[in-house]
């Protein structure tokens, strides 16, 4: 579908599409939420028309009413007809789509249990990483899906409750003030979309999922391992292992659900770190990074 | 006639979610998220076949967050039982908390933001002490609020548990003693029925159980979640309308706490909306009662027909709007005469302009 | 409340899961999540057979728990039964 058909479909009657589990339908008519989303998502499986069609988040992004269009134009996140968030500065549609999304699934599917990380893999098997902030988990994560890994997600690792596997949700990564140059750099087939200033984070900027990691989006994976990254200035790659329980711990307060699932959450989440190698890693050349990952024994 | 929402269908049968499309689903979906009767509709759906992956997914979520919630219910009441059951005074629980503790047919997916108790008032002194003493804080920090909430309402300002960040209302009436009905809650407290399992803590009776959730859905205003209301009411109906003598009592209790019309109405729209059987007899004794005049009657059929609906797009109209406002206003006046209730109004209309900008920001990927 | 000794708090509802000296506790009651040691571990055992008191406690951990001498036995239970009150596994006697 050219973009300008893609641009009319999505401010007319919008454009629902698949994004791993879940069915999206966006509508928006503002240009830049048509180009970027057409970027980022162009790829991505169109849902079933008519009788059909199960949509899970009915999603827009409106200008807002009054004159500030004019002047200061914002952009408003609507959730199947409520505003959950503020409006924000135009040109933060993206990221807001973004994060909009996120809380959709994050508030209110707990038929998985949603871990805040990012979720890699190889060989069939899925690498967990979760990480605090400014820990460069986003980076590491475009820097593996760049060489080879397939992208779960740079956000939520969602768990399954009947299998414990993860289920994919590749969507684009968000890179951060100095990580998109990185990227640039380090990767420069990839698509970047155009860059959001003067967002909470600072600049920010998502990174298009790889295409196999949209086509393969269908297919999941059981849990290998549980890494913490630390990105250090100047250090050698370093993995150590790290305790279990804690691991345990640290999953559960960075769980968007754990506390809504209850027994069923801590049963999942007691198996998750009981089957998986837990480690920290540290890091601060990415080329390290990717060759120690590649590396990992248990993967072969 | 408007045609009758699709949730609405389904919770009078749930049988009518057979053969539903995807597109259904999808709509079904929405509307009972909306209406806060996703978790119900799970449980209504529980075991029957046929239903979808794509919307048996967010049955299962929104029953796994009732089902922590209720979880977290028996906890609270706990707590409250812990920290009052030394003062020797009856507390009772009002509508959901009330509903999951006393294990009634109404409990099953009940979502609740708050815990709602109602105790005597000369002690609400002491039952406010005993709660700050356990970790609940006072909110509404504004002194308009405090004592708009102390001089004219039926409950204190809410209080919120510096931990765990529960919210308990504590009323000590069912109405605000402005309000036009005069309903003798102390007669209400004393025939309430002591809960095994809680010590000291108590639900209403059964009659006065339906006679609250009615007074609470026609005077409180809140018609965003009037069909969740309105599903309390018909589950409460069914289970306790087989006992024997009930729906005479219900009746003459009506009388006894000035509470015929709500009643009047609760029966009217459960039977029009979620096909609730009523006894005709009932029908027939507070249409003498409690009918208002025609005028009244043929607007407020109107208005609630448009305002008890699910709160989604899809079931709204262009008067949905203001039969929802014009509920609002008529729910305050009920409460208040109005040289009292008009500046409150106005200060709620701007305070509510002010605050609009300071809604959440999107913080809800932790970084 | 047993006035006869430490136990339980009342609802306590745990499951858990265990790593060499760690275990990842969840109380079904309350909805909380810890991370304890054997000695804690022990010690929950011990009182969910019934209250106890604090000479009774750390006598039957001394048998069940492999300590080397040398060891200040009696100071780690104090702390690790101030610490389970903290998290409200366990009551204070009264």
């Amino acid at each position: 579908m050219p973009l300008a058909r893609f641009a009319s479909q999505l401010a007319d009657v919008g454009v629902a599409f698949s994004v791993g589990p879940f069915v999206v339908s966006l509508t928006s008519s503002i240009p830049r939420v048509a180009e970027g989303i057409y970027q980022l998502y162009g790829e991505y499986p169109l849902a079933a028309e008519g009788a059909d069609r199960f949509v899970d988040y009915y999603l827009s992004l409106g200008y807002g009413r009054g004159v500030r269009r004019w002047y200061h134009p914002q952009v408003h996140f609507v959730y199947d007809g409520l505003q959950p968030f503020k409006p924000l500065p135009l040109s933060q549609a993206l990221p807001l789509f973004e994060w909009g999304l996120n809380w959709c699934v994050a508030s209110q599917m707990h038929s998985y249990l949603l871990i805040h990380a990012a979720v890699v893999e190889r060989n069939g098997v899925a690498i967990i990483l979760p990480a605090p902030p400014g820990s460069g988990k986003s980076t590491l994560c475009a820097g593996l899906v760049s060489r080879g890994w397939r992208l779960f997600s740079d956000e939520l690792a969602i768990i399954s409750m009947a299998d414990g596997s993860v289920v994919p949700c590749p969507r684009p990564i968000g890179l951060k003030n100095e990580s998109i140059q990185i990227m640039r750099d380090y990767e420069p087939q990839a698509v970047i979309s155009r860059e959001s200033r003067d967002t909470r984070k600072g600049t920010v900027a998502l990174m298009k999922a790889p295409s196999e990691s949209i086509r393969r989006a269908d297919e999941t994976a059981r849990v290998g391992g549980i890494i913490f990254p630390r990105y250090q200035s100047g250090a050698e790659a370093l993995m150590t292992s790290r305790s279990k329980a804690q691991t345990g711990l640290y999953l559960a307060d960075n769980s968007f659900n754990y506390s809504v699932t209850g027994a069923r959450g801590f049963q999942l989440l007691a198996d998750l770190v009981d089957g998986a190698e837990c480690l920290e890693f540290t890091y601060s050349r990415l080329d390290d990074a990717v060759r120690i990952f590649d590396a990992l024994e248990w993967l072969q | 006639m408007m045609a009758q929402p699709l949730l609405c269908e389904v919770l009078i049968d749930p049988e009518r979610a057979k053969g539903l499309s995807l597109q259904q689903w999808d709509l079904l979906i929405r509307q009972a998220r909306h209406a806060d009767l996703l978790a119900r509709l799970a449980y209504l759906l529980e075991g029957q076949s046929g239903v979808p992956t794509a919307a048996q997914r967010h049955l299962d979520s929104a029953w796994t967050f009732a089902q922590r919630q209720a979880q977290s219910v028996r906890y609270e009441v706990a707590s409250i039982q812990k920290a009052l059951s030394d003062l020797g005074i009856p507390v009772v629980l009002l509508k959901g908390a009330a509903y999951i503790m006393a294990g009634l047919p109404a409990a099953p997916g009940r979502l609740l933001s708050d815990i709602d108790i109602l105790v005597p008032k000369p002690c609400l002194e002491r039952v406010e002490n005993g709660l700050l003493l356990y970790g609940w804080r006072t909110t509404h920090h504004d002194e308009y609020d405090q004592t708009y909430y102390r001089q004219w309402m039926h409950e204190i300002p809410p209080m919120k548990h510096g931990v765990r960040g529960t919210v308990i209302d504590v009323h000590h009436a069912i109405l605000p003693p402005t309000a036009r009905l005069k309903p003798d809650s102390s007669k209400m407290l004393v025939a309430a029925v002591a809960l095994a399992a809680e010590p000291g803590v108590c639900v209403f009776s059964p009659v006065d159980m339906v006679l609250h959730s009615a007074t609470h859905l026609f005077h409180e205003g809140e018609l965003e979640h009037g069909l969740r209301d309105l599903v309390d009411l018909d589950a409460l109906l069914r289970h306790f309308g087989d006992q024997s003598g009930f729906w005479e009592q219900l009746v003459e209790r009506a009388v006894a706490l000035d509470l015929v019309r709500p009643l009047y109405y609760a029966l009217r729209y459960t039977a029009q909306m979620v096909a609730t059987p009523i006894p005709p007899f009932v029908v027939k004794a507070l249409d003498k009662l409690g009918r208002p005049s025609a005028l009244i009657s043929s607007l407020m059929d109107c208005l609630f027909a448009r305002a008890l609906r699910p709160s989604h797009v899809s079931c709204d109209s262009q008067w949905t709007a203001l039969a929802r406002w014009m509920l609002y206003i008529r729910s305050h006046y009920l409460r208040m005469p109005f040289h009292l209730l008009f500046p409150h109004l106005i200060r709620k209309a701007v305070k509510k302009r002010q605050g609009s900008g300071s809604l959440t920001e999107p913080i809800v990927v932790k970084e | 409340m047993s006035p006869s000794g430490w136990c339980l708090a009342s609802g306590f509802d745990p499951i858990h899961k265990g790593w060499s000296g760690e275990t990842l506790l969840y109380d079904r009651f309350s909805g909380d999540t810890h991370v304890v040691d054997d000695v804690c571990m022990a010690i929950i055992e011990l009182l969910a057979k019934g209250p106890l008191s604090e000479v009774l406690i750390l006598k039957e951990i001394v048998q069940c728990l492999d300590v080397g001498s040398g060891i200040d036995l009696d100071l780690i239970v104090q702390q690790r039964l101030a610490a389970l009150v903290q998290l409200n596994i366990l009551q204070c006697p009264t």
